[in-house]
């Protein structure tokens, strides 16, 4: 054969070195309004989760008017025990986070590490993926009330049970794309290379569904939001925190869910807002990464 | 099989009655796709014609456009694409952004498609004789009541076998050559004036493609279909087809008579083309004494990979019964590697072969036998003394696209060995990779760059250099050129060569190409179904191949003679 | 337990299984519906929005998709209560069905009871289910042998339906299996502010009365339903999927 090649041949076929793969994202991400808006409520929610009630008093007792509709001093109104309603929703701001952080984190180290495992190594994963098709075919709100309701409800029970009952969502989305990771032949060339299963799996697999995780991560901790305020709603909920879910408890017992619309309502859109805006930003940034690894096709 | 094949019929210079009459003629065509970078040109100044009955045949790699011309005249261009200027002009109208209403009208009936791969291009939940079918009565070329007899009828003409019950089956059921057959049938069903057929065997078994391309070359002439064959390999084009046309970037090169093209190339990428493609340059090969000298020089080499009555079973589950059995993947293969030379192993899907491959890198341990290298048994090694032995055994892996960890940078990736080993310091290894980088001739920039940013053949390089990082003696390469574009796989196999020159390597070089193998081996050893069915030097399989099965693979070479058994046949 | 007897409510004292099998037909009633409703109005919902690429069509969808995931149950219920119960009184506030009425009437009174707590599950689950049709839907439309099948010029009719919807369909069906959970789950909050008299809001009673018996057999109920419907939807994939009756013979 007579082809010859000279290494600048070779560099003149590379583009001009454009921006790494995150920092594509990350353009992506914020290219118009709606990731600089739901962005915005995220950071909005966080603030007044943690500087929030510093600055205002936390409802207890019994308020002078009950059951008022806002007004100058109740932005909110109050409750059937003429607390301020609007204490009530920042407090419960900080609960809802608290819980949404705590319960996600549990769900996806959790679901993580058992998705990679069943996904390398073979034996474990019958085991891993009955375990978690069983969890996933149960009913998970009655579930966790039952659970709830024997252990006793507390922030802590809440944030566990609802932490405990998500990890089988993660796994599941893990390990469908660790498998993935898992067959294609770099991780045989690093096993080849004689890396260690560990090293494997958190240097090579972990790495590549890591913004899998994060996405999910954000996902599973908006589903713990709704979770923690059905069981509240239910009666589950702490009943020495104020939650988002009890205000509208407060409201079923009392009877006045419609009547006191501003009760519901408020809580209702609080909910609603930070949700959404969770779930926006996973979608948008799930949305804006897929685009980064196509590559240069000769 | 049905008819037999008259070998005369297939030639295609024998043939004198042809039209002259034009059925496609594509005058400047141009498509543009609309991508993130802004507006990019897939073809340019496109001009050809296709006469009644005649077979043409467009060769081009990857990004050349041929693709995107024959989706252009099928009206199929993906949805960002479009046909900016120029005309195609099909039995006397231009079709070129016809509504979708008349282009239904005459896909199918009047240009057929067969497409490259089988299994993902029929409906896998409808019965395969159904999906016939459909076509023949949405175009009128059957009633409801004599369509069945129709497909079974078709099927039949395009080979296969008990036609009236595989007609019920689905997909999955066929192999790859049958559904490839059921969409020959599909495809001329209507009996079209013209048939595209888009690289229709590349995803085949290549003993299944000769007789493919052999029952497609059949009807068409049968039924005086005009062909457009497109396809990657040049001698095939020329083996198949009156004229060749040449694509590169996007632009014809290159058009006339395929002989005239194989022997007096007038554009530099033809002449490349002609002069490096493996099957083309890999039929020119003849022994020379330099050869058999540097044969004798390797036989007299110390072994460095022995391998005694290897066996790999895997258990299984049979689908159709339902039981698990036994599937002997490797069984009772021998053979030796000498030290600074390369053995191929050549096999089909199914022979075997990446078992091999697999097990003399210990990523999968041998059932029974034994594999010694460098006189130690590593068949059932263990713990350090594996991570000690995988520093002389290193691997490449077919696929550039998913070899190298997309979210590591080259520099990490060529580092990470020796991170794994603890060798060196941060700024050793650095210097290290970089001397890598050179030994492969690529640009130190790339150091700092992602595999996303590199094309196929730099990919492939990078995974090369990685291979050499611990400084191994033997080398297992699984199909390292396969993924690859015809002029790409003769750069790295001379890449490849020039290295084991300067550092005194050993391969163990698994593909399906036979021409490949050619250019690159030393020794070769035929696998079927797990066991070895012929051995020898590379010079003495390709001039004088003892068993049956190694002339199938070579005569699936275009344009390599196939030396027949003398007239004493072994029975 | 296995032989039917989940022991006795601590309010009631009356056996668990008895007070189960009467508020049982209510639950089954709404979730079966709207386990129907879901299915027959998502599929084509998806489908729709998958192969007409229309923008406003697709970022309505999307919305709906997520705003469903976001929803809190017992806001949504609320906001119906207030606004068709309350407000123009087209549907009574709460219970199932009025006492001493037969016949016809028996019927519009179950249907009218039941519309308000329907239409809040149905609303909540169909945005993210259509959703998820839509980008089956769009997978299976992006598969070479729906490019095969135009590149045969079959009508787009014929393209969508038999060999587009016909391989989506299987996705589909496993998919609203999935949901059940979910569902159920919705059911329970949705009877409790509807005070809709099954399963569901007996939960929200015994929660508030402490009677464990009752919580352990109304789950133990609900995790049976579930996994029997499962069972179903995996039947029904079985008998659309040729894949799985056949077994991979080459």
């Amino acid at each position: 054969m007579s082809t010859t090649l000279t290494p600048s041949a070779n560099a003149a076929a590379l583009p001009a070195r454009g921006m790494s793969p995150r920092q594509r994202t990350w353009r992506r991400f914020f290219d118009g309004p709606v990731g600089y808006i739901t962005t915005g409520i995220l950071a909005l929610f966080v603030v007044v989760g943690v500087f929030g009630p510093m600055v205002v008093k936390y409802p207890s007792g019994l308020g002078t008017s009950i059951l008022q509709p806002p007004s100058a001093q109740n932005w909110f109104g109050t409750d059937g025990l003429g607390l301020d309603v609007f204490a009530e929703v920042v407090w419960g701001t900080r609960m809802s986070l608290l819980v949404a952080l705590f319960a996600g984190l549990i769900a996806v180290t959790i679901g993580a590490f058992l998705g990679i495992a069943a996904a390398y190594f073979r034996r474990l994963d019958p085991i891993i993926t009955t375990l978690t098709d069983v969890m996933l075919s149960l009913p998970l709100l009655p579930l966790m009330i039952v659970v709830t309701a024997m252990v006793g409800p507390s922030i802590v029970t809440l944030t566990l049970v609802i932490g405990f009952f998500s990890w089988p969502e993660i796994c599941r989305l893990i390990r469908a794309n660790a498998l993935v990771v898992s067959a294609l032949p770099f991780i045989d060339g690093a096993r080849a290379i004689g890396s260690s299963p560990l090293r494997i799996m958190l240097k090579e697999i972990l790495p590549m569904v890591s913004p899998l995780l994060v996405v999910n991560a954000l996902l599973t901790g908006a589903r713990a939001v709704i979770s923690e305020a059905g069981l509240s709603f239910l009666g589950l909920g702490d009943p020495d925190t104020w939650s988002w879910g009890r205000i509208l408890q407060s409201a079923q017992r009392d009877g006045v869910l419609v009547s006191a619309w501003w009760q519901t309502l408020f809580p209702s859109i609080a909910i609603l807002l930070l949700v959404l805006s969770a779930t926006i930003i996973g979608m948008r940034f799930n949305d804006s990464r897929t685009a980064s690894f196509t590559g240069v096709k000769p | 099989m049905s008819a037999p094949l008259d070998p005369t019929a297939l030639d295609p210079t024998s043939i004198t009655q042809h039209g002259t009459e034009v059925v496609l003629d594509v005058r400047d065509l141009a498509v543009d796709f609309v991508t993130e970078m802004g507006t990019v040109t897939g073809i340019s100044g496109v001009n050809f014609q296709l006469r009644r009955g005649e077979t043409i045949a467009i060769v081009g790699e990857s990004g050349s456009g041929k693709t995107t011309t024959v989706n252009a005249v099928l009206g199929l261009l993906p949805a960002n694409g479009s046909v900016r200027s120029g005309e195609i002009v099909f039995n006397g109208a231009n079709i070129a952004g016809a509504t979708e209403k008349v282009l239904r009208r005459i896909r199918g009936a009047h240009i057929g498609f067969v497409p490259q791969d089988p299994m993902s291009n029929l409906n896998p939940v409808m019965r395969i004789g159904d999906q016939l079918a459909e076509v023949l009565i949405a175009h009128g070329a059957a009633t409801k009541r004599d369509v069945k007899a129709k497909v079974v009828e078709l099927f039949e003409q395009a080979g296969l076998p008990d036609a009236a019950s595989r007609a019920r089956q689905y997909p999955h059921e066929f192999s790859g050559g049958m559904r490839q057959r059921a969409l020959i049938a599909i495809g001329l069903a209507c009996q079209p004036d013209v048939l595209i057929a888009d690289e229709p065997t590349s995803a085949l078994d290549v003993t299944v493609q000769r007789t493919i391309l052999d029952r497609l070359s059949l009807m068409t002439r049968e039924l005086g279909t005009a062909m457009i064959l497109v396809t990657h390999d040049l001698g095939l084009a020329a083996e198949r087809a009156e004229t060749v046309i040449v694509m590169n970037k996007g632009k014809i090169v290159e058009q006339g008579p395929s002989q005239q093209i194989l022997t007096n190339p007038q554009h530099e990428y033809t002449r490349r083309l002609v002069e490096s493609a493996p099957s083309l340059a890999s039929a020119r090969m003849r022994p020379d004494a330099d050869v058999l000298a540097t044969e004798r020089a390797m036989a007299a080499s110390p072994v460095i990979l022995s391998v005694r009555d290897l066996a790999k079973t895997f258990r299984v589950r049979n689908a159709a019964t339902g039981r698990r059995e036994e599937f002997h993947a490797v069984d009772g293969v021998s053979f030796d590697l000498h030290r600074g030379s390369t053995l191929a192993i050549v096999g089909e899907s199914g022979s075997g072969k990446s078992t091999i491959a697999r097990m003399a890198l210990r990523l999968e341990e041998p059932t029974s036998g034994s594999i010694e290298f460098d006189g130690t048994n590593i068949a059932h090694l263990g713990g350090a003394k594996l991570k000690a032995l995988r520093r002389r055994v290193q691997p490449i892996f077919q696929d550039p696209y998913s070899s190298l960890n997309p979210m590591s940078s080259i520099g990490e990736i060529l580092e990470e060995p020796l991170k794994i080993y603890g060798l060196g310091s941060a700024a050793s290894r650095r210097e290290k990779a970089l001397d890598l980088l050179e030994l492969v001739t690529l640009d130190a920039s790339v150091y700092d760059r992602f595999a996303s940013e590199l094309s196929g053949g730099q990919r492939q390089r990078i995974a090369i250099a990685r291979s050499l990082a611990l400084d191994p003696q033997l080398i297992i390469c699984d199909e390292p050129v396969s993924a690859l574009d015809v002029l790409v796989q003769a750069q790295i196999l001379e890449l490849m060569i020039r290295l084991q020159k300067e550092l005194g390597l050993s391969y163990l070089f698994i593909s399906h190409d036979l021409a490949v193998v050619r250019l690159i081996a030393d020794e070769v050893v035929v696998m079927k179904a797990g066991q070895i069915v012929e051995r020898g030097s590379i010079v003495g399989v390709f001039d004088d191949p003892q068993h049956e099965y190694t002339r199938t693979l070579l005569r699936s070479i275009p344009g390599v003679p196939v030396p027949e058994p003398l007239a004493q046949s072994l029975e | 337990m296995v032989n039917g007897n989940l022991g006795t409510s601590f309010y009631s004292q009356s056996p668990v299984t008895d007070d189960l099998l009467t508020r049982l037909p209510w639950t089954l009633l709404l979730a079966g519906c709207a386990f129907l409703l879901t299915m027959v109005i998502g599929i084509p919902l998806g489908v729709a929005a998958a192969v007409k690429r229309d923008g406003i069509r697709d970022q309505i969808l999307r919305f709906f998709g997520m705003a469903g995931q976001a929803m809190f149950v017992p806001s949504l219920a609320v906001l119906l209560l207030a606004v068709f119960a309350l407000n123009f009184g087209w549907f009574p506030i709460g219970g199932a069905v009025d006492s001493f009425v037969e016949g016809p009437a028996y019927l519009a009174s179950v249907v009218s009871h039941l519309a308000l707590p329907l239409l809040t599950l149905v609303f909540i689950q169909i945005g993210p289910y259509a959703l998820t049709v839509r980008t089956n839907m769009l997978q299976v439309l992006g598969a070479d042998y729906v490019r095969s099948a135009r590149a045969r010029g079959l009508s787009p009719h014929a393209v969508v339906w038999n060999h587009g919807l016909r391989n989506a369909m299987i996705p589909a069906v496993t998919l609203m299996g999935l949901q059940l959970g979910t569902l159920v789950g919705g059911a329970v909050l949705t009877e409790t502010v509807f005070a809709y008299p099954g399963v569901g809001s007996m939960i929200f009673e015994a929660v508030g009365r402490q009677d464990f018996p009752i919580l352990q057999g109304a789950f133990i109920l609900l995790a049976v339903t579930v996994v029997f419907a499962n069972l179903v939807t995996d039947l029904v994939c079985l008998a659309i999927d040729p894949k799985l009756r056949t077994g991979n013979r080459a």
